[in-house]
C-alpha cells in the first residue's frame, strides 16, 4: 500500500491551528453580506499563478446545479471537520435515492423536514463537540483567557468558518457570526457562544449546500469559471467524499486550483489520502449496485473488506490498467470466504490474496458484492442480473417495457413436469414473443452466472431442486459466448463497451446528475478518447474529468 | 430552530402532562390556532399503506372471484362484520365510528393513453398520481410522481395557513430497505407534493425524536419554576439568532445565485421561513394539549434485503422498529392535531411497493410486498392471502390507534378532536383485474378500498358504515374528506364527494 496517511488527516489538519494568512475581503466567493456583492476575485487567492478563465470552448461546459450534501456526505463532512463520528445524518436527512449514485441533485428539494433534520444535526454536533475538551481545543485553536476573549472568538470563527463554508467568511459574515459571542459573556462560559456559533454554521445553507458561482466567462452567456474554492470543494467531495481539508484550501488560496495543471498536480497527492480509495471503492459499489449489502454480517464485512483490497491493489498500489479489476485472478479471501466461494483456503483466518483457481472467476463480478445483485423470487434472476449488466456495465439503455407487458410478476409458473428455472424461463425466449426481443440481451447473460448463487457461492443445482443441474453457459449477443463470471469480464472487455461506459458513471457521479444532455455526452466521448478503448488507469480517467471544462466551469440552467 | 440543548432536554425529558403556555416571554410567540368563543378547529389527516388489499389465494378465491381480500365486509351498511386485515378495527371497538368505503377503481391506460385520473398499465407506484392528487400518473414507467398537488397540500393551504404546520407530512417506515440494485427513495416514499413552480416533492420526518422536537419547543413542563422558564426564555432567544444567521446566509446566497439554483435557495429559505413560524408555538386546543413524553433517540435505521423466498428471508434486516416509531410517531401526531399544532397531516405507514420486513410485525417471514406475491413461506401457518391480510392489518392498527386517541380526546367545543377531523387510510391497489399481466392479481385498481373516520363536517353522520361505491375514484374519499374539513371537493382531476359517507 502507498504511505496514505490514515484518518488522522482530519484532525491533523485540525491542529493546524488559527488560519490567518487570507484577506477575508478579497477573498472568492466571498460576498459581503451587507452589500450582496463578491468582494473578491473567484479566481484565487493571495498568490498563485496566472490563470485560464476561457474555456476551450464555451459551448461544451456543462450544466451543475446547487447540491446539497448527501447523508453519507454530510457524515464524513461533520468527521473531519470537527472529529465527530457518529454518522446519524440518515436519521435526519431526507432519503438518498440511488440512481444509482446517491449525490444525484435533481432528485433534491428543501422542504421543512430538511430543515429541522440540519438543525438537530448541528445542535448536536455543537454540544458534543463542547462536551469533549480534547476535540473542542483542536476545533477552537486558541486558548481562550475567558468568556469575553473576543480575539480568540474571532480566531475560532475565521478558522472554522473557512472550513465550514469551505472558503473564507467576508468581514460582514465574521461580525454577524461574532455576535454569538455575547451568549457567552452571558453565561460566563466561553463555550456557550462557540457552541451557538457552531450550530448556527453547521445549519447555514453554505454548509448544506455546495454553493458555486463563479466568474462570468466573456462573451459565453450563462456560463461561469468556478473560483479556486469551488474547485478546491469539488474535487474533495469527488475524490474524497467529505470536505476540503485546510491544505487543499491553501491551495485555492495560494491560486493553484485555476488551472488544468494545478488542478492535475493536486489530484496527484490527494489519491494518496485513504479518503480517495474509500470514494473510489464507493463509487464501484454504487455503479455495480451491492452499496448495500444483504446477508450474514462476517460473510458481508468479508465481502467490503475484499472489494477494498481489490481497488487498493489494482489502482492505488500497483496503479496499473483499471481492467485489472474485471480480470485479476486472485482475490483477498480469509478461509471463510474462500470456503464460501469454493477456491482454494489460504490457509488463514486473515485475508489474503488467494487464487481463483479452476472455479471460473475472475476480479470484481466474480465477489459475492457483485453477484448479490438482482435476487427475484428467492433466487438468483437470469433477467435481473442480465438487465443489470446490461445498464450498468455496457451502459445500454433498455426502454421501458411495453405497456402491455408484465415485469413485476408472480414467479413465471413451472411446468408440471420440469419446474427448473431453465424451463419457467422458456416464455422468454419463445421466438417471435412480445418477451423474446429484450430477454434474449438479458437472459442469456444471467443464465451464464446461473452456476454461483445468490452470494456468490458455487453450486450445482437449484436450491432444494437437486433434478434441476445448473449450467454456465451464457452469451453476450454482441460479444459471444461466456462461462461463469470471469469469462464474462472476458466477453466485457472485447466488448468495446467497458470504457465509455465507465466514463459515463464516472461523468455521472461526478456532476451529480443522471440524465446526460448532448453536451454532456459529447464530453463523454471526448473523455473516452482520452483514455483510448484499451488498458486505462483509472487514475489517469480521475485527472482527464477533473482537469477538463467540465469540471472546471459551470453552465447555470435558467428557469 | 428546535430547542436541542441538554438544560431543556433535561427537564423536558419524562415530563408529561398539562403545558403550560409561556405568556409572560415574549420570546416564546402565542398560539397562533388557538381560537375564541369555543369553537373548535377541523384537522385533516391521509393515511396511506404501500399495499394491495388483496391477492389471489386457493383458499378464498374461485372462478368467478379469482381473487380476494380480507378488508372488505360482507355485509354493508352499519355494523359491518371484521374480517381479518380489519381486526385493529374491533379491538380498538371503531366499528361505529369508522366507514368503510370499497369497490372503488382507478382507471388505466387502454390504449389510448392515460386517462383522467388514471394510470399507466404497469403497476406499482403508477397509482400514486390518480390516488393522491387526483392528477393521471406518468405514461412511462419509472415516472410515478404526482403530477398535481395533494389532498394535504390543499388542506393546509384551505385551513391551515395559521397553524404552527401548515401541512405535516410524516412517514413511519424510514427507509426504502432496497439499494442501488432496486428500487429506492423516491416516489414511492413520499406521500405530499407541493405546487411551488411546478409540482415539488415534500419529503416527510420520519424520526420521531425530530418530530417531538419540531413540535413541541414551544412547550415547557407543567410546574416549571422560573429558573427553568429563563432557562427556555434564553434558550429560545439563542435558537432565534441562530436562525437569524441561516436565514441571512440564504438570502446573500439568493442575492447571488441565479437561474435553477435560486430557486432552490428560494425553496430552501421558504423552509427556513416555516420552519421559524412553528417554533415556540405552544398550539390551541384546550386542556387535553398537553406535552407528550420525550420519544428520546431513534431505534437505528435496519440493513437493506434483496427479494428472497420467504424460507430464507433474513427476518433481522429492512426493519427499523417501525413498531416502536408507528407509536411514538403516533402519540406525537395525536398531540399535534389535539394542541392544533397543525390540522393538516400526510402520514404514510408503509411506502408503496413496500419492502418493510413484515416478520416483526406480524411473524410472517418476508417483506409486505412479497407477502403479496410469493406469500409467507412454510414457517407460517397462515395462507397467502391471510398473511398479506396480516401486513395489512399492521397499517390499519396504527392507523385505528390514532384513531382511538382522538377519539377519547375532548375537543374544545366539547366533542371529541375525532368529531373535528376527517382522516383516510388509502392503499396503493386493491386487486382484481392486471391488465399488465392480463390475469387477476394483487397488481390491480380493481376493487380497492379505503377506510375514512371522523365527524368533521357532517362525515359518517349515522356512524361507521360498509358503503360499496362500485366504480367511484378512491381519490373522492379524499375530498369527501377534504370536503368535509372546508377545503373545496376537487383533487385534480375527481370533484365531488360520495354522498353516502355524509348520509
Amino acid at each position: 500500500m502507498n504511505p496514505r496517511s490514515i484518518t488522522s488527516i482530519a484532525l491533523l489538519s485540525l491542529s493546524i491551528g488559527c488560519y490567518q494568512g487570507v484577506d477575508v475581503d478579497a477573498a472568492p466567493g466571498a460576498e459581503d453580506p451587507d452589500t450582496g456583492a463578491d468582494s473578491g476575485s473567484s479566481s484565487g487567492g493571495s498568490g498563485g499563478e496566472d490563470t485560464s478563465s476561457e474555456p476551450e470552448d464555451a459551448s461544451l461546459v456543462p450544466f451543475a446545479g446547487l447540491r446539497r450534501l448527501t447523508a453519507a456526505e454530510h457524515d464524513a463532512t461533520l468527521r473531519d471537520l470537527i472529529g465527530d463520528e457518529l454518522g446519524d445524518s440518515v436519521l435526519f436527512l431526507p432519503e438518498d435515492p440511488r440512481t444509482p449514485f446517491d449525490n444525484d441533485y435533481t432528485t433534491q428539494t428543501p422542504a421543512q423536514s430538511l430543515i429541522s433534520g440540519a438543525d438537530l444535526l448541528a445542535s448536536d454536533a455543537a454540544a458534543r463537540l463542547v462536551a469533549d475538551a480534547t476535540r473542542l481545543g483542536e476545533v477552537l485553536g486558541c486558548e481562550p483567557t475567558g468568556p469575553g476573549d473576543a480575539a480568540c472568538f474571532e480566531s475560532f470563527v475565521r478558522t472554522f468558518g473557512r472550513r465550514a463554508f469551505r472558503r473564507p467568511l467576508s468581514e460582514g459574515e465574521v461580525q454577524q457570526y461574532m455576535e454569538m459571542a455575547a451568549f457567552a459573556v452571558e453565561r460566563d462560559d466561553f463555550n456557550e457562544g462557540v457552541e451557538a456559533a457552531l450550530r448556527a454554521m453547521l445549519s447555514a445553507p453554505s454548509f448544506l449546500y455546495r454553493v458555486e458561482i463563479g466568474e462570468p466567462v466573456d462573451g459565453a452567456d450563462g456560463v461561469f469559471a468556478l473560483g479556486d474554492y469551488e474547485v478546491a470543494t469539488r474535487l474533495s467531495y469527488f475524490l474524497w467524499g467529505t470536505t476540503p481539508s485546510d491544505e487543499l484550501l491553501d491551495e485555492a488560496d495560494a491560486g493553484r486550483l485555476a488551472s488544468p495543471d494545478g488542478v492535475a498536480a493536486t489530484v496527484g497527492w490527494m489519491m494518496e489520502d485513504e479518503r480517495a480509495l474509500d470514494r473510489v471503492t464507493r463509487f464501484h459499489a454504487l455503479w455495480l449496485g451491492y452499496e448495500r449489502l444483504p446477508g450474514d454480517y462476517e460473510l458481508v464485512e468479508a465481502m467490503q473488506t475484499e472489494n477494498r483490497a481489490l481497488m487498493e491493489r489494482v489502482i492505488f498500489d500497483e496503479q496499473g490498467p483499471w481492467q485489472d479489476v474485471l480480470r485479476l485472478e486472485e482475490t483477498y479471501a480469509s478461509d471463510m470466504l474462500a470456503a464460501h466461494y469454493g477456491i482454494p483456503l489460504p490457509g488463514s483466518e486473515t485475508p489474503q490474496w488467494t487464487p481463483y483457481g479452476d472455479t471460473g472467476r475472475k476480479g470484481l463480478l466474480s465477489g459475492g458484492s457483485f453477484l448479490s445483485i438482482g435476487q427475484k423470487f428467492g433466487d438468483t434472476s437470469p433477467t435481473q442480473r442480465g438487465l443489470l449488466v446490461r445498464t450498468r456495465l455496457f451502459c445500454m439503455d433498455v426502454p421501458p417495457p411495453a405497456p402491455d407487458l408484465n415485469v413485476d410478476v408472480d414467479e413465471p409458473p413451472g411446468d408440471p413436469e420440469n419446474d427448473c428455472k431453465w424451463e419457467r424461463y422458456a416464455a422468454h425466449r419463445a421466438e417471435g414473443s412480445s418477451c423474446e426481443s429484450c430477454h434474449a440481451l438479458f437472459d442469456p447473460i444471467g443464465f451464464g452466472l446461473e452456476a454461483y448463487g445468490p452470494l456468490g457461492e458455487l453450486r450445482t443445482h437449484e436450491p432444494g431442486k437437486p433434478e434441476c443441474e445448473l449450467h454456465t453457459e451464457g452469451n453476450v449477443a454482441e460479444a459471444g459466448d461466456f462461462s461463469g463470471p470471469g469469462e464474462l469480464a472476458d466477453r466485457l472487455l472485447e466488448s468495446g463497451a467497458v470504457n465509455r461506459c465507465v466514463s459515463t458513471q464516472l461523468y455521472r457521479f461526478a456532476m451529480g446528475r443522471y440524465e446526460l444532455d448532448d453536451v454532456d455526452l459529447e464530453l463523454v466521448d471526448i473523455l473516452t478518447e482520452k483514455i483510448g478503448d484499451e488498458d486505462f488507469r483509472f487514475d489517469t480517467l480521475l485527472e482527464e474529468l477533473v482537469a477538463s471544462d467540465a469540471f472546471l466551469y459551470r453552465r447555470t440552467k435558467e428557469i | 430552530m428546535a430547542i436541542r440543548v441538554l438544560n431543556r432536554r433535561t427537564f423536558l425529558r419524562g415530563a408529561g402532562g398539562i403545558a403550560v403556555a409561556l405568556p409572560a416571554l415574549e420570546i416564546m410567540m402565542p398560539a397562533r390556532s388557538a381560537r375564541a368563543g369555543g369553537s373548535a378547529a377541523t384537522r385533516y389527516l391521509i393515511g396511506f399503506c404501500g399495499a394491495s388489499t388483496g391477492r389471489r389465494d386457493s383458499n378464498y378465491t374461485s372462478d368467478e372471484q379469482p381473487t380476494a381480500d380480507l378488508l372488505v365486509p360482507e355485509t354493508v351498511g352499519a355494523n359491518y362484520d371484521i374480517k381479518r386485515a380489519a381486526t385493529p378495527l374491533a379491538d380498538f371497538g371503531l366499528v361505529e365510528d369508522v366507514s368503510i368505503v370499497s369497490g372503488l377503481h382507478v382507471p388505466w391506460d387502454e390504449g389510448s393513453g392515460v386517462p383522467e385520473a388514471g394510470r399507466r398499465v404497469q403497476f406499482h407506484e403508477s397509482a400514486l398520481s390518480p390516488i393522491l392528487s387526483g392528477m393521471r400518473g406518468g405514461a412511462n414507467d419509472g415516472d410515478n410522481d404526482c403530477k398535481g398537488p395533494t389532498s394535504d397540500q390543499i388542506v393546509g393551504d384551505a385551513i391551515g395557513q395559521d397553524s404552527a404546520h401548515r401541512v405535516l407530512p410524516v412517514c413511519v417506515q424510514a427507509a426504502s430497505y432496497r439499494g442501488s440494485n432496486g428500487s429506492s427513495g423516491g416516489a414511492n416514499g413520499t406521500l405530499s407534493y407541493r405546487e411551488d413552480g411546478g409540482i415539488q416533492r415534500v419529503s416527510p420526518i420520519s424520526s420521531p425524536r425530530q418530530l417531538f422536537e419540531s413540535l413541541f419547543s414551544g412547550f415547557v413542563p407543567p410546574g416549571a419554576d422560573p429558573a427553568q422558564l429563563a432557562e427556555l426564555e434564553y434558550q429560545a432567544r439563542r435558537t432565534s439568532k441562530v436562525v437569524d444567521l441561516v436565514k441571512g446566509d440564504a438570502d446573500r446566497l439568493i442575492a447571488r445565485l441565479g437561474g435553477e439554483d435560486r430557486r432552490r435557495m428560494e425553496r430552501h429559505l421558504t423552509a427556513i421561513s416555516e420552519f421559524e413560524d412553528a417554533l415556540g408555538q405552544s398550539g390551541g386546543g384546550g386542556s387535553e394539549c398537553v406535552l407528550p413524553m420525550d420519544p428520546g433517540d431513534d431505534p437505528p435505521i435496519g440493513n437493506s434485503t434483496t427479494t428472497s423466498s420467504p424460507d430464507d428471508y433474513d427476518t433481522t434486516a429492512a426493519w427499523s422498529d417501525e413498531e416502536t416509531r408507528a407509536l411514538r410517531l403516533t402519540d406525537l401526531i395525536h398531540m399535534a392535531l389535539t394542541c392544533e399544532l397543525t390540522r393538516s397531516v400526510a402520514l404514510q405507514y408503509t411506502y408503496a411497493h413496500c419492502w418493510l420486513n413484515m416478520f416483526p410485525a406480524t411473524g410472517h417471514t418476508n417483506d409486505l410486498h412479497e407477502l403479496g406475491h410469493s406469500g409467507a413461506g412454510s414457517d407460517s401457518d397462515a395462507s397467502s392471502l391471510e398473511a398479506f391480510s396480516d401486513g395489512i392489518a399492521w397499517n390499519v392498527k396504527h392507523w385505528a390507534r390514532l384513531v382511538d386517541l382522538l377519539k377519547n380526546t375532548p375537543d374544545i367545543d366539547g366533542r371529541s378532536v375525532l368529531d373535528n377531523t376527517a382522516m383516510t387510510l388509502m392503499f396503493e391497489g386493491g386487486h382484481g383485474w392486471d391488465p399488465e399481466a392480463a390475469a387477476y392479481s394483487v397488481h390491480s385498481t380493481e376493487n380497492m378500498s379505503a377506510l375514512i373516520a371522523g365527524g368533521a363536517g357532517g362525515l359518517n353522520a349515522s356512524g361507521g358504515r360498509h358503503i360499496v361505491a362500485p366504480g367511484e375514484h378512491p381519490a373522492r374519499v379524499l375530498t369527501s374528506a377534504m370536503s368535509a374539513v372546508g377545503a373545496g371537493d376537487t383533487l385534480g382531476e375527481v370533484s365531488g364527494v360520495i354522498p353516502e359517507l355524509f348520509a
